[in-house]
């Protein structure tokens, strides 16, 4: 062995250690604030204050999906919605009976048929499973050659789960929130058992689940419409995203489909599907560009195929106001109720009698224009 | 608690080497041993605690029949002693497995047992075998109870090895602390340590992103094609290396810090070009084990070729048990067996070695071939899996590729056609993102062509009884203790720690 250099040892104990006293240091402001932010807590820990408190939710080092199906377990229900962020608005208080939001667990019907694997057909199934269908996940591209197998296949994970050990350093270098905002949670009088809002993206953010999964936004509404669907205009325009011009249906989605339907079915659920709505502005948009003309074809083809099952709500200009829209791709509160009361007033709905009629046409005549209902009893009293 | 996970790395690490240090400085080095003992006692039932029984009747049991094999050595003792160690694994590791199979073939309806498999078991099982084995035959000097239980419960090679011999440790635990250079020790123990922590979380951990889709994938039937189901195997060999090779470093680098040279257990094993070079690359603690307390006792290659052989297989086929109660582990040990006999037999027939450039790289991609077939069956959950991505690897389900590609329709569309050629769809492939895909050839690159950790630290002797690298401070790269490499290390560690999506637990904890 060569003889070592005493000096060469010493210096290099020292860089050593003074590296890792930063990192040392560095987790600990990391873990403090996590602490203090409630993303610590375990998750049957989460549901149960949730449950006790109805402490709205949003953690960001805690996998999303681990929540949900956590919650979902817990949870003694008849009702329950499955889709995307853009079926996050339906809430408990549509129904009489109880609901929860799995919203943002599934990218499309093959995810959705996952969702029955691991979660809906194990043990009781739902009553009635509301699927809000969003129509890109029926896009075969103009480069799928069709043999190609979809992402849905593998992963409905929702969110994911993000490194955790510098987690709030990532959150100020992506801009998401400041030292102050951190600096502020540190110093809060408000401790971890404040149960009021549980992770950072309810204390220092703008949005939280509610006990019945759905999503509620601190944000106040925007007065101006336009900078609403920039965004959603800037996809359109370079077909890019959810707006992949040029597409065909895609058959492997609607088998997919099909066959989530049937076993939801055979296992004595029913399914009710919905087209999720766009703003108007985004639907003119759209037609302006052109080149998505198989969205006509998908709709004609859902309510084909599912007479009574299926309610198109793609575009509800006649209904609702593009105010009701919290973005370009987003319907609020309002625009979401209006959509299960029509569907539960059809003949043979599946949803008749678990849906609060009477609540919704009051709540929607009241509110009409506005994207939220400030009224809401989790709205009201966390973000108002 | 895992070597990877910020507890260990920043709490439970630095007071256990704090107190082992000043108890060590004192001179209290009785007082350090047991310290070591309670940290690993700490360490192991972190996990499950209950199962601190079974290491502590285990170690009990095991250290007083040795005495007793010292005092007189009996025939009777040792298979004892033998029977007892094999009763622990049969009940905990392969009892289930038994009933399992039994069902299966008689339709009895057994009901399993259900016992949860307790962490390490086939190492610490394996290690006490060893320890009564040879004190019957040569005998072994007579150990004190704090040494023999510091010697099988040291935390560092407790969990995944490596494979620790008495004679190797021993001698170590009764010297700790004397005479070491306790710096130089903690340098060349961290750097160790460092760099397998890269390799687990940067590198292993990333990978695993493909292996499991596409096995979880074709599990579920999915019909994968050509390439994701290469990608998918080639993703999970270098994932096993990496995680447990990196395991290896960790624990050398660990036992380093605490004085203590472990022996090395992998030397670039894919750089290989055959499988007996393999074998003598990868696992090398569990291989000489295998050697000197199965094969050779079995008759080794004393009784005629054939007898070599059988002995190989059967040798193989346990050692792929020894992995795992599943038949699938078993055909991977058979797929190893034919293969070394294929090796030795080329050998004996004098058939041309491989020579030149040309000539290793054949040989090169014939052994990795070889050795990534037999790892589908070590990653699949059963056979329908395992066929079903061996189905895929075939091409049966067609090519696809990127989307890139889709002018090659244009360009030679006689050859789309043949190939049954299609465009996009690589999902699997971009499972883990565009970052995590840069991580499969980086991995292959530093398989092929990087020094492996114990090479790189040779001149300052990582491992036990590893020959001292005459080329010291030769290139430029070459470790030596300085504020560069201080610097370098601890901005490794550092990214490591960011780069951690979750601890996720090393792949051979569970053997």
């Amino acid at each position: 062995m060569p003889t070592a250099n005493r000096l060469g040892i010493r210096r290099f104990l020292i860089a050593l250690l003074a590296v890792y006293a930063i990192v040392m240091v560095a987790l600990a402001v990391n873990y403090a604030a996590l602490w203090q932010a409630g993303e610590l807590r375990s998750i049957d820990d989460i549901i149960e204050l949730q449950v006790r408190d109805g402490a709205i939710y949003n953690a960001l080092s805690i996998g999303f999906a681990d929540y949900k199906y956590a919650f979902y377990r817990h949870a003694v229900l008849r009702v329950v919605a499955i889709g995307t962020s853009r079926a996050m608005q339906i809430g408990q208080n549509f129904f009489h009976a109880p609901f929860y939001n799995l919203g943002g667990l599934t990218q499309g019907p093959a995810q959705a048929n996952v969702l029955a694997d691991r979660l809906l057909l194990r043990g009781k199934p739902p009553e009635v499973v509301i699927f809000a269908l969003d129509f890109w996940t029926f896009c075969r591209a103009p480069t799928d050659s069709g043999r190609g197998r979809r992402s849905s296949e593998f992963v409905h994970d929702g969110m994911g789960q993000p490194p955790r050990h510098f987690l709030i350093y990532r959150l100020i270098a992506e801009g998401r929130f400041t030292i102050a905002d951190f600096a502020r949670l540190l110093v809060s009088r408000e401790s971890a058992d404040d149960v009021d809002r549980i992770g950072l993206g309810a204390r220092l953010g703008s949005s939280g689940f509610a006990a019945d999964g759905s999503i509620h936004s601190a944000a106040p509404e925007q007065d101006a419409l336009e900078p609403r669907w920039q965004g959603t205009f800037a996809r359109i325009d370079g077909g890019t995203d959810q707006f992949i011009k040029g597409c065909t249906v895609s058959e492997p989605a609607l088998d997919a489909l099909a066959g989530f339907v049937n076993r939801m079915e055979a296992a004595g659920s029913r399914v009710v599907l919905m087209l999720a709505p766009l703003p108007g502005a985004v639907i003119e948009r759209m037609a302006a560009v052109g080149q998505y003309g198989y969205i006509d074809t998908l709709r004609n083809m859902l309510a084909a195929r599912y007479p009574q099952r299926f309610g198109d709500f793609f575009d509800m200009r006649e209904q609702a106001p593009d105010s009701e829209f919290l973005d370009g791709m987003h319907g609020g509160e309002v625009v979401y109720m209006r959509a299960i009361l029509a569907m539960a007033r059809r003949p043979g709905s599946g949803l008749r009698d678990l849906v609060d009629e009477s609540g919704l046409a009051k709540q929607i005549q009241e509110w009409s224009g506005h994207a939220e209902v400030p009224t809401d009893p989790i709205n009201k009293r966390f973000f108002r | 608690m895992l070597f990877s996970s910020v507890g260990f790395i920043f709490c439970f690490l630095p007071i256990v080497l704090a107190m082992f240090y000043f108890l060590v400085g004192r001179g209290y080095v009785d007082a350090a041993k047991l310290w070591l003992i309670a940290a690993s006692i700490v360490f192991y039932g972190n996990f499950i605690p209950v199962h601190l029984l079974l290491l502590g009747t285990s170690t009990v049991v095991n250290f007083f029949i040795g005495r007793r094999l010292l005092k007189t050595p009996s025939r009777a003792v040792l298979a004892a002693g033998v029977v007892f160690n094999l009763s622990i694994l049969a009940v905990f590791k392969y009892a289930d497995f038994a009933v399992d199979n039994l069902n299966i073939l008689f339709g009895l309806g057994l009901p399993t047992f259900g016992l949860a498999l307790p962490l390490a078991l086939s190492f610490f099982t394996f290690q006490k075998m060893a320890y009564l084995i040879d004190v019957y035959r040569e005998g072994a000097p007579r150990y004190s109870f704090r040494d023999f239980v510091l010697f099988v419960a040291f935390f560092p090679q407790l969990i995944a090895g490596p494979i620790v011999h008495h004679r190797q440790i021993m001698p170590q635990i009764a010297r700790l602390g004397i005479g070491r250079d306790a710096p130089l020790d903690f340098a060349v123990g961290a750097t160790a340590f460092v760099l397998g922590l890269f390799k687990k979380v940067a590198i292993a951990d990333s990978l695993a992103i493909y292996s499991d889709t596409t096995f979880a994938a074709a599990s579920r039937g999915v019909p994968l094609d050509l390439l994701t189901a290469w990608v998918g195997v080639v993703a999970f060999a270098l994932q096993i290396y990496f995680d447990f090779s990196g395991y290896s470093d960790m624990a050398l680098g660990l036992g380093r810090m605490f004085g203590i040279h472990l022996p090395v257990n992998f030397l670039s094993p894919y750089k290989s070009t055959n499988i007996i070079e393999f074998w003598r690359r990868w696992h090398i603690t569990l291989s000489q084990f295998l050697r000197n307390y199965l094969y050779i006792p079995l008759g080794g290659n004393r009784h005629g070729t054939f007898r070599r052989y059988v002995n190989l297989w059967i040798v193989m086929l346990l050692g792929g048990l020894w992995h795992g109660a599943n038949w699938t582990f078993v055909v991977w040990g058979g797929l190893h067996g034919l293969y070394l006999s294929v090796n030795h037999a080329w050998r004996e027939l004098n058939l041309p070695a491989a020579s030149g450039r040309g000539g290793k790289l054949l040989a090169w991609i014939a052994t990795m071939a070889a050795v990534v077939l037999a790892w589908v069956f070590f990653r699949a959950s059963n056979f329908t899996t395992a066929f079903a991505m061996l189905s895929a690897m075939s091409g049966h389900n067609g090519i696809t590729l990127p989307s890139a590609a889709a002018s090659l329709t244009a360009a030679a569309p006689a050859l789309v056609h043949a190939l049954d050629i299609s465009f996009g769809g690589l999902v699997y492939l971009a499972a883990g993102g565009p970052f995590s895909l840069v991580w499969l050839p980086v991995a292959i690159i530093i398989c092929l062509a990087a020094p492996n950790v114990a090479d790189w630290l040779s001149p300052w002797q990582l491992a036990l009884d590893q020959p001292v690298d005459k080329r010291e401070g030769e290139g430029t790269l070459r470790w030596a203790p300085g504020l560069g490499w201080g610097i370098s290390i601890g901005i490794l560690l550092a990214f490591c720690v960011a780069y951690q999506q979750s601890t996720i637990q090393f792949l051979y904890f569970q053997f």
